[in-house]
C-alpha cells in the first residue's frame, strides 16, 4: 500500500519536472554574441517557454546550467560555486566554441580552461555564435538526458 | 587654444589632437580644466616600441581633445590627474595594469580588471608573450 503511494508520488514529481525546467544563464566573460542568440531563444519566436524553462537569476533555484563564453581566470572560482550551489539533478550545457575549447581566444592572457575543466559538462552546442535553433536542440537533447536523472 | 593643449598637429572638426612634453604636461591638464571646465572622457596607453604614449581625452562643450604624452620606456612614471578628476583614478589603474605605467599620486593604483594571478605581467608590452598563452 505504501509503495503504491510512493510510486504515485514519484510519478507526480518526475512529471512536475518535466513540465517546468528552470534555466540559469550564466555569461562567463566572452564577446556576449552567445549571449544575444540565447536571449533569442528566451524571446517568443523560438520560445523556450513552451517547454516550460523560465529564466531565473539564482542556482539555487535552476535545474539546467546554460554557460556560454570564454571561461576568464577571475571567474573560474564564482563559476564553480555556482555549479556547486545547483541542487541535483541537474544538466550542464555549454555553449558556443569558446565554452567547448576557448575558441578564437585560445592563446588570450586572461582566458582559463575550457568550462569540462571547472565542471561536468552534459551537452555541447558548437558554433561561433550557435543559431538559436541550434541553442533550442541542445537544450531539448539536455532535458531528456536530465529525464533519465530524476526518474527512477 | 595653441596655449592651452600644447602643440596641436591636427585639427578636424571638434576633434583637436595635441601633443604635450611631460613636464608641462601637469600645467596643460590645470589650465584646460580650469579655462574651459572640460572633463577627462578616457586615458589609454599605447606601447610604441622606442617609449610609451599615453593618451587623454579631454572634453569641452565644443571641442573633443587628444592629448599625447610621451614617457620613457624603461621607467614609465608620470604624474596622475586623480586629484583634478577624481574619475580618471580609473582609467589610470587600467593603464597600470595592462602597460605597467605608474601614475603618481594616484593612492589607488591597484589591478582593476585583470585577475591578481597574472600580476607582475603586463599584457599589453610589445615584450609579452601572450600568444603562447
Amino acid at each position: 500500500m505504501k509503495e503504491r503511494l510512493y510510486r504515485i508520488t514519484d510519478r507526480l514529481v518526475s512529471y512536475a519536472r518535466r513540465k517546468s525546467p528552470w534555466i540559469l544563464h550564466m555569461d562567463t566573460g566572452g564577446c556576449n554574441g552567445c549571449s544575444i542568440e540565447l536571449f533569442a531563444v528566451l524571446t517568443p519566436r523560438f520560445d523556450i517557454e513552451r517547454f516550460g524553462g523560465v529564466s531565473k537569476a539564482n542556482p539555487r533555484h535552476t535545474d539546467i546550467l546554460l554557460i556560454d563564453g570564454a571561461v576568464t581566470k577571475k571567474i573560474r572560482p564564482r563559476l564553480r560555486r555556482i555549479y556547486e550551489q545547483t541542487p541535483e539533478p541537474k544538466v550542464v550545457i555549454a555553449v558556443g566554441a569558446c565554452a567547448i575549447s576557448k575558441g578564437i581566444f585560445h592563446d588570450a592572457y586572461n582566458i582559463d580552461g575550457p568550462l569540462d575543466e571547472v565542471m561536468p559538462v552534459d551537452v555541447y552546442v558548437p558554433g561561433c555564435p550557435p543559431k538559436p535553433e541550434a541553442i533550442l536542440q541542445g537544450v531539448l537533447k539536455a532535458l531528456k538526458l536530465w529525464e533519465s536523472r530524476y526518474t527512477v | 587654444m595653441t596655449k592651452l593643449y600644447g602643440e596641436i598637429y591636427r585639427k578636424q572638426g571638434r576633434f583637436v589632437y595635441a601633443r604635450v612634453g611631460r613636464k608641462q604636461f601637469m600645467r596643460v591638464m590645470e589650465n584646460a580644466r580650469k579655462k574651459t571646465g572640460g572633463r577627462i572622457s578616457s586615458i589609454s596607453g599605447r606601447d610604441a616600441g622606442k617609449s610609451m604614449e599615453i593618451l587623454y581625452t579631454f572634453i569641452t562643450g565644443e571641442h573633443v581633445v587628444n592629448i599625447k604624452v610621451e614617457v620613457d620606456r624603461r621607467k614609465p612614471v608620470i604624474e596622475s590627474v586623480s586629484k583634478l578628476f577624481p574619475a580618471a583614478s580609473l582609467y589610470e589603474r587600467e593603464t597600470y595594469e595592462m602597460l605597467g605605467v605608474l601614475f603618481e599620486g594616484n593612492e589607488e593604483l591597484e589591478n582593476i580588471l585583470l585577475d591578481s594571478k597574472l600580476s607582475p605581467r603586463f599584457p599589453l608590452r610589445k615584450e609579452d608573450k601572450h600568444g603562447k598563452g
